[in-house]
């Protein structure tokens, strides 16, 4: 019962990530190709939960289906091609590269279906003894993923900051109208350019 | 909070300075008036570096802190702990199995050993047991008589336990100085390379004065620096996942820098291939280390090496995955395509960075990684770098040749360098097969990547003064420098000598050190292939030299002006380049030490 | 009666002991709680709406049960009604866009606190898992505007995902003002930090305002009905749906309005709390002992006080609920542009002091949420062992003493 219940669970979410991936890649209208990323980023969010990581799978939907995915949405239905459903899918290296994926798929899977996997393996789990937990709190509890960020991983995390920091340094930078024309070369460029780009900085 | 000040301090003053002083210069920024007055926050943010450099000396010089009290005492009882275990172990061994002579250390066996009456440590667990039993049978020792297996499976202990198993009246800020100790080497290493990326950032601010990079300036700068930080993380840490951090941080500085004068076309083609190929490379590194963490259960390089299975499938996978991503940061040969055409559209200031330090970087984490991480696979990763070395010589040598840009050139040389370079770190891990000292490898390795540094920025920088003066890029805008710009063609072409190769000047030392190791480490075929492409390489160095030196200038030229900061910013490369190849000996032995402090263990 | 009471408890274990139907069951609950309010709401919108524009209302349907059966037979004609898709819709996203609103509008009540105990789902992440699913609507709602082909529904998805994503960082942070100063992203726990120390709402005043309209335009009420302006958009995204899909956008957005004033009512006014009152009430009144009340033990408090409170907040978040249509029917609608300033250059600036205000209060009072006795005195917790694989809790082995007290092997 259990065993079915966790292979139909897995199933599904294996599905509708693996299946809504391989329609992104597939689809011909470009915005198709961000709404099937929906069941890809849900998806994961199902494993997280189904692994008893809530948190995580709150920060993955509210994250990547709430920041990111909407924002592609926002941008995709700006651009010019938004509505077309003849973008080439393929290109001169298609055979090559087909090739070259393929390899690296026998590679991996081979590697992942011959590995000792911690679950059919107890010694794995056995001998780190690291994962112990504490007692009466388990590792998923946000509070010890708080506590741990800020003791253990403190400069990480602090260095993670500053990392933010400049990324927003650099998108205002990027994204940032400018006051007066530049005086370059590349205005003609710039005139050139589709006018939805340019209007996108101004969101 | 309790943490230890002092430590941290002392592990983190350059980090800790280099951002104090890139906010500093974004506040300053704001209050300034706008126009050329912005040039003194470069001149101002330079001599900062100048002072971040003298920070990574200073901790060079010291050597490596001396963990608090708090991280000794834990490492000193983990330690016994493993002494103790191992030699209860060898007791009962010994008194249980007289004739053996191998002992099956099985789990259960080890178990049924620790429930034994006989047992005479109570205190040891059934899970320490466990880990013993792993390390031993994961570092192929099948028997544990030796003194390097106990001396392995005390540091084993050690390393696997202090930071988890730490007394629980810590849990609170406590962690952060054993967290510090735990994660990051704080070794003469890493040091020596703070010292080279605030050099780098120094001389790339000092030639950036006069470059047209008006547009918030205060924002370029500070960007720059973040970047330089992003370096210094990477080069310190001992965890797979903090270095990520550190490359992402460099990452997301650079894509903005290289894409600075976003309305050119060509500079925001570079920022956009930059970012793709550059998110690409992020995405191979992760998914490595995804790997290495489903194998391992832990990022960390220690925890890799202590339990790495010469034959681990997965493990090699996940190496691979990250040598890619690091290929693509060094600009490997099948992986150098992005570099060209990212340098030719970034400003030269950022080019000059990108192709030195963030390269520097590249190499550095390599040799680390490496090294530390898996050394059981040095084999397989020495003859991986040793085709990547190959390509990159030969490609990047051949094609310099073809090229009328001089950004391009440089570029092309920039991939060529990184084959000698990779012959070096190659050299490291031949070593363990050969038997040799894997340190000559790491000396010319730091040593020329040192030299490189400095040299290239140098070379960037008078490209990007001509380029400046005369709006071209290309080759030609280099004729007749010698009678524009005297000084400026004569330091021109001591870096382009020096990058050649010539002796008597910095590179000539180089090269023959990463030779030296190559020839050492019986790589002969490889070092033929280098040294004969060196060659080539004097070639289309002597070409940009024909055209400053014996093509007129054009009618309408006029004097060139340098400007004082990168006058003095080039003044010291080439007093560098010269003087390290006139008198090597005090260079070479610091690299010696600092290559020590990594390899030496 | 016997037999049909053992009848129920078997039945009850039955559910009880399999979690999956347990959680259908709850789920279902939910969602007819969810429908009930909505059909009270919408009346009462129509209600509100009519009292300020000095109208009566409806008054035809249900006489005196008006306020369930009018929304009700809005319900019918609604399901009747044709359901047109425009010919040159993209057909999927048309259809899944009105479910991607309605799913999580209706998911988000599985966390709310209805009662001392009666929570549906009672989660670890708690309000995260508001703020996580109240993102995805945004995405619905541009699908929906995306696929309808129609101009004015383009321009209001667009307008829609602009502002959700805009106005969900002031509310993160007006929620997450909340959370420093309880300690806890349960709701449970919030609630009851609340109920014991209820001054402790004056402290997050500010918050509430600004997670009141930061809110607003999370539900896209007016004055910030910008993605389905009628004199602008027509209907904005939800122009060229009809019949039951339209309903069901149209459910969405008063479950959310009401979800809204009861998430308010739990984090800022107490939730099922009634600042005190509720303890004399039960001391001096119905003469109980609220010492021995225990809310880690549900069967320690009177079913009596549960229900009252379930009333309590009932009341508490239709308050709010209405102060909220009040505000609709008479403030004018903002520009787009207004709408992003604001909420971009005054409402997110003023959620950052607010939090920085908080976190400074919450430095000075002492800790007042149940403390973190679980993870305060035992070993460091390593999460380098992923977070999701996480082995079975065991207690780490006492540290060994040092060599020097332990016999050296091989000695008798």
């Amino acid at each position: 019962m259990h065993t079915i219940l966790h292979a139909t669970v897995f199933g599904v979410l294996a599905l509708a990530t693996l299946g809504g991936a391989v329609k992104v890649i597939s689809t011909r209208s470009i915005i198709h190709a961000a709404f099937w990323l929906f069941p890809v980023f849900a998806g994961i969010a199902g494993f997280y939960l189904y692994l008893d990581a809530q948190f995580l799978a709150a920060m993955q939907v509210l994250i990547y289906i709430g920041a990111i995915l909407v924002l592609i949405v926002f941008a995709v239905t700006l651009t010019r091609n938004a509505t077309s459903t003849d973008e080439a899918q393929t290109n001169g290296l298609f055979i090559p590269v087909l090739l070259a994926a393929l390899v690296l798929v026998y590679a991996l899977g081979t590697t992942v279906f011959n590995h000792l996997w911690p679950i059919e393996s107890n010694v794995w789990l056995d001998a780190v003894p690291l994962s112990a937990a504490v007692p009466g709190v388990m590792v998923t509890d946000v509070s010890a993923l708080g506590l741990v960020l800020l003791s253990q991983y403190l400069l990480p995390f602090e260095i993670a900051s500053v990392l933010l920091l400049a990324a927003m340094v650099g998108a205002i930078v990027l994204a940032r109208k400018e006051r007066t024309p530049a005086a370059t070369a590349g205005v003609a460029a710039v005139e050139a350019a589709p006018a939805d780009v340019r209007e996108l900085s101004n969101v | 909070m309790n943490i230890d000040n002092v430590y941290i301090l002392h592990t983190f003053a350059p980090e800790i300075a280099l951002v104090a002083l890139a906010l500093l210069v974004l506040l300053v920024d704001l209050l300034l008036p706008k126009g050329n007055k912005r040039q003194v926050l470069a001149v101002f943010a330079a001599l900062g570096c100048l002072g971040v450099a003298g920070l990574g000396a200073w901790q060079w010089t010291n050597g490596a802190p001396t963990p608090p009290a708090a991280v000794q005492a834990s490492v000193h009882v983990l330690a016994q702990r493993g002494a103790v275990a191992l030699e209860a172990m060898l007791f009962h061994t010994s008194v249980t199995q007289p004739t053996s002579t191998a002992p099956v250390l099985t789990p259960d066996f080890l178990v049924g050993m620790m429930q034994d009456k006989m047992w005479p440590l109570k205190s040891v667990t059934e899970t320490d047991i466990r880990a013993l039993y792993k390390a031993a049978n994961l570092t192929g020792m099948d028997s544990l008589n030796t003194t390097d297996a106990r001396a392995a499976l005390i540091a084993y202990t050690a390393l696997r336990r202090d930071i988890v198993r730490l007394p629980a009246q810590k849990l609170g800020l406590a962690h952060a100085d054993e967290a510090v100790w735990w994660l990051f080497a704080n070794d003469q290493f890493s040091a020596a390379f703070k010292v080279i990326f605030a050099l780098a950032a120094f001389l790339v601010l000092l030639f950036s004065v006069r470059f047209p990079v008006e547009r918030y300036r205060g924002e370029f700068i500070s960007l720059l620096l973040f970047a330089a930080f992003g370096l210094m993380v990477m080069v310190n840490s001992l965890d797979l996942v903090v270095l990520f951090l550190g490359l992402e941080l460099t990452a997301l500085c650079v894509y903005p820098l290289v894409a600075w004068h976003k309305d050119n076309p060509r500079s925001a083609e570079a920022g956009t291939k930059y970012l793709l190929l550059g998110s690409l490379a992020s995405a191979c590194y992760i998914y490595g280390v995804s790997l290495l963490f489903v194998t391992f259960g832990s990022t960390h390089l220690n925890t890799i090496a202590a339990d790495m299975h010469a034959a681990n499938p997965m493990a090699l996978a996940g190496l691979l995955l990250i040598i890619i991503g690091f290929g693509f940061k060094v600009a490997g040969a099948p992986l150098h395509l992005w570099a060209p055409d990212v340098y030719q559209g970034a400003p030269y200031a950022v080019a000059a960075f990108l192709s030195t330090a963030s390269k520097a970087a590249g190499f550095a984490v390599l040799l680390r990684v490496l090294t530390i991480g898996f050394p059981h696979f040095s084999e397989q990763w020495a003859t991986l770098l040793g085709v990547i070395a190959a390509l990159s010589v030969v490609v990047g040598n051949t094609i310099a040749v073809h090229q009328n840009n001089v950004k391009r050139l440089l570029a092309y040389s920039g991939i060529a360098q990184a084959g000698y370079l990779l012959i070096a770190v190659m050299a490291t891990g031949a070593a363990h097969l050969a038997g040799h000292d894997p340190i000559d490898g790491g000396k010319a390795l730091v040593l020329y990547l040192f030299l490189y540094t400095v040299g290239n920025i140098g070379a960037f920088a008078v490209a990007g003064i001509v380029a400046q003066d005369t709006g071209s890029e290309e080759m030609s805008a280099f004729a007749g420098l010698r009678t524009r710009a005297p000084l400026l063609a004569f330091g021109m072409l001591i870096l382009l000598l020096s990058l050649g190769g010539i002796p008597l000047l910095a590179g000539f030392v180089g090269k023959w050190f990463i030779f030296l190791s190559g020839v050492q480490e019986g790589q002969y075929l490889l070092v033929l292939l280098g040294a004969s492409m060196s060659v080539v390489s004097i070639y289309y160095y002597l070409l940009l030299a024909k055209q400053m030196y014996i093509l007129p200038a054009k009618a309408d030229a006029k004097a060139l002006r340098i400007g004082l900061p990168a006058g003095i910013g080039l003044l010291l490369v080439v007093l560098l380049t010269v003087a390290i190849g006139a008198y090597p000996r005090p260079f070479v032995e610091a690299a010696q030490v600092t290559a020590q402090a990594l390899l030496g263990r | 009666m016997d037999a049909l009471r053992n009848l129920a408890h078997i039945i009850w274990y039955f559910i009880a002991a399999h979690e999956v139907l347990r959680s259908f069951v709850v789920a279902v609950c939910s969602l007819v709680f969810m429908l009930v309010i909505v059909l009270i709401a919408i009346w009462m919108e129509r209600k509100v709406s009519a009292d300020i524009q000095n109208r009566i209302g409806p008054i035809r349907t249900g006489g005196l049960l008006g306020f369930v059966l009018q929304s009700m037979a809005d319900a019918l004609k609604l399901l009747l009604k044709e359901d047109l898709r425009p010919a040159g819709a993209d057909k999927w996203p048309f259809v899944v866009a009105p479910y991607l609103v309605f799913v999580p509008a209706f998911l988000v009540y599985l966390i709310l606190p209805f009662s001392a105990t009666w929570v549906p789902q009672d989660l670890k992440i708690g309000i995260l898992f508001y703020s996580a699913v109240s993102a995805v609507p945004a995405l619905g709602i541009a699908m929906a505007g995306w696929s309808s082909n129609n101009k004015w529904s383009l321009l209001g998805g667009l307008r829609a995902a602009a502002q959700l994503i805009s106005y969900e960082l002031p509310l993160g942070l007006a929620i997450l003002a909340v959370v420093l100063l309880y300690g806890t992203l349960e709701m449970k726990g919030i609630v009851a930090a609340q109920w014991q120390h209820w001054w402790m709402d004056l402290i997050t005043l500010p918050a509430l305002l600004i997670f009141l309209v930061a809110g607003m335009a999370e539900v896209s009420r007016a004055p910030f009905d910008l993605p389905e302006a009628e004199s602008e958009l027509v209907a904005g995204f939800n122009t060229e749906y009809s019949g039951m899909r339209f309903a069901t956008f149209f459910l969405a957005e008063f479950s959310a309005s009401f979800f809204i004033s009861a998430l308010a009512v739990t984090l800022f006014v107490g939730g099922w709390s009634l600042w005190g009152v509720d303890i004399w009430f039960a001391q001096h009144v119905l003469h109980m002992d609220p010492s021995t009340w225990n809310l880690a033990a549900p069967a320690s408090i009177p079913f009596i006080m549960k229900a009252f409170w379930f009333f309590v907040f009932l009341a508490k978040s239709f308050v709010v609920l209405w102060i909220l249509m009040w505000l609709k029917w008479t403030m004018p609608r903002l520009r787009i542009d207004q709408v992003l300033n604001f909420g971009w250059k005054i409402l997110l600036p003023a959620a950052l002091l607010n939090l920085l205000l908080v976190s400074g209060i919450g430095a000075v009072l002492p800790r007042l949420s149940k403390p973190l006795t679980a993870t305060q005195d035992v070993a460091p917790i390593h999460i380098d062992d992923s977070v999701g694989l996480a082995p079975v809790a065991q207690t780490p082995p006492p540290l060994p003493p040092l060599r020097d007290d332990v016999p050296a092997p091989g000695t008798p």
